[in-house]
């Protein structure tokens, strides 16, 4: 017997070459139970990915049509596929240094545009696939390949980053939390403008056994007990946060999609040149 | 008055799984159990031996990173008295 999902994938590259108990098969996972109860023909969605661990769930497993583009430009790519296929589904899956390190920058102003793509970020703390370099993401209190004697970087808090840029939609969940992320997912996809869901996954290979948990349960596990739900850390402090996974839906707003301005002002001149 | 009884079937894909064990841990109700048999891969598959403990919450399912459990319901005719 085969798992009816696995239609969704690209079935001569399986089984995958992610590591054993890593997080990125989850969101695979996740995404594909997500198109098949939304019902979204694979044929509408284009997803667009960068390069990284995470990058390899759209490509090469997910069977769709695929941009693999170059190190952080995958919000860039996806930017100007949406403007040419306003129709489509423009999904973007990558990691965090690929989407909060390389490509910061745009990913701050597509939230500004407020352009109707849909982000998945990957977030596993660490440059996996290079050999755990730190990440803009990285907590500061961990040794990595690159900051052997100690990380004096502040790590940077994406979900709320982008939040404040402008996005329609932005949450956070962790790979544990499979049944709020499967119905974040469903929202994010179904929501007009830029919705933006940060992932925190595990990653036992070059993350785990740098904070001593080098199976993927050990940080499933850290997820499940220190994880704490935006509604209830109001006027808690800084300190009491250290270490916490503060889950939950940030932002859901209506705000005017950038394509659809775009749209607009083409008919005005449209109609002006008749 | 009544639901209808399920009938749920667990399998997993031997070909997919890598023995990550997570399914093993975070199942509430222990259906799984890790064996002692490798796949051609060189895994440890677990088998879902405590089938009928299982209440069909799906985690297994969703969590499992090579989309290798598969977890099948049937509702059947008969009621179960609520």
């Amino acid at each position: 017997m085969e798992n009816k999902y696995v239609k969704y994938l690209r079935n001569e590259t399986l089984p995958t070459e992610f590591c054993v108990g890593c997080g990125c098969g989850t969101v695979l996972n996740l995404f594909c139970h997500v198109i098949d109860e939304m019902q979204i023909n694979p044929d509408d969605i284009i997803t667009v990915t960068g390069i990284g661990c995470s990058s390899w769930i759209p490509s090469p497993y997910f069977s769709a049509d695929t941009l693999h583009t170059t190190h952080g430009r995958a919000i860039a790519f996806a930017t100007g596929v949406k403007v040419m296929k306003p129709g489509k589904h423009v999904i973007v899956i990558a990691g965090d240094g690929d989407l909060a390190g390389i490509g910061g920058n745009h990913l701050i102003h597509a939230a500004r545009r407020n352009i109707g793509l849909t982000v998945f970020l990957v977030n596993n703390y660490i440059y996996g696939m290079t050999g755990g370099q730190v990440s803009p993401t990285t907590p500061s209190t961990v040794n990595t390949a690159t900051t052997p004697y100690g990380n004096v970087e502040q790590p940077m808090q994406i979900a709320e980053l982008v939040a404040a840029a402008g996005a329609s939609y932005v949450a956070r969940w962790t790979t544990y939390h499979v049944f709020h992320l499967k119905k974040a997912m469903k929202e994010a996809i179904s929501k007009k403008g830029f919705s933006f869901i940060e992932i925190c996954s595990q990653c036992p290979t070059s993350y785990g056994k740098r904070v001593g948990k080098r199976e993927g349960i050990d940080q499933l596990l850290d997820f499940k007990e220190n994880s704490m739900n935006i509604q209830n850390v109001s006027g808690m402090r800084e300190d009491e946060l250290e270490g916490k996974y503060i889950v939950g839906k940030l932002v859901e707003r209506n705000r005017l999609e950038f394509v659809d301005g775009l749209l607009n002002i083409n008919a005005q001149f449209a109609e002006g040149v008749r | 008055m009544g639901i209808k009884r399920k009938k749920i079937e667990i399998e997993i894909d031997e070909r997919l799984c890598k023995g990550c064990d997570i399914c093993v841990i975070l199942c509430s109700e222990k259906v799984f159990t890790i064996s002692k048999k490798i796949n051609s891969n060189g895994y440890y598959v677990p088998i879902p031996s405590n089938i009928e403990n299982c209440n069909g919450c799906l985690i297994c399912e969703l969590i499992c990173p090579e989309l290798a459990v598969i977890l099948e319901k049937t509702e059947l005719d008969e009621l179960v008295a609520l």
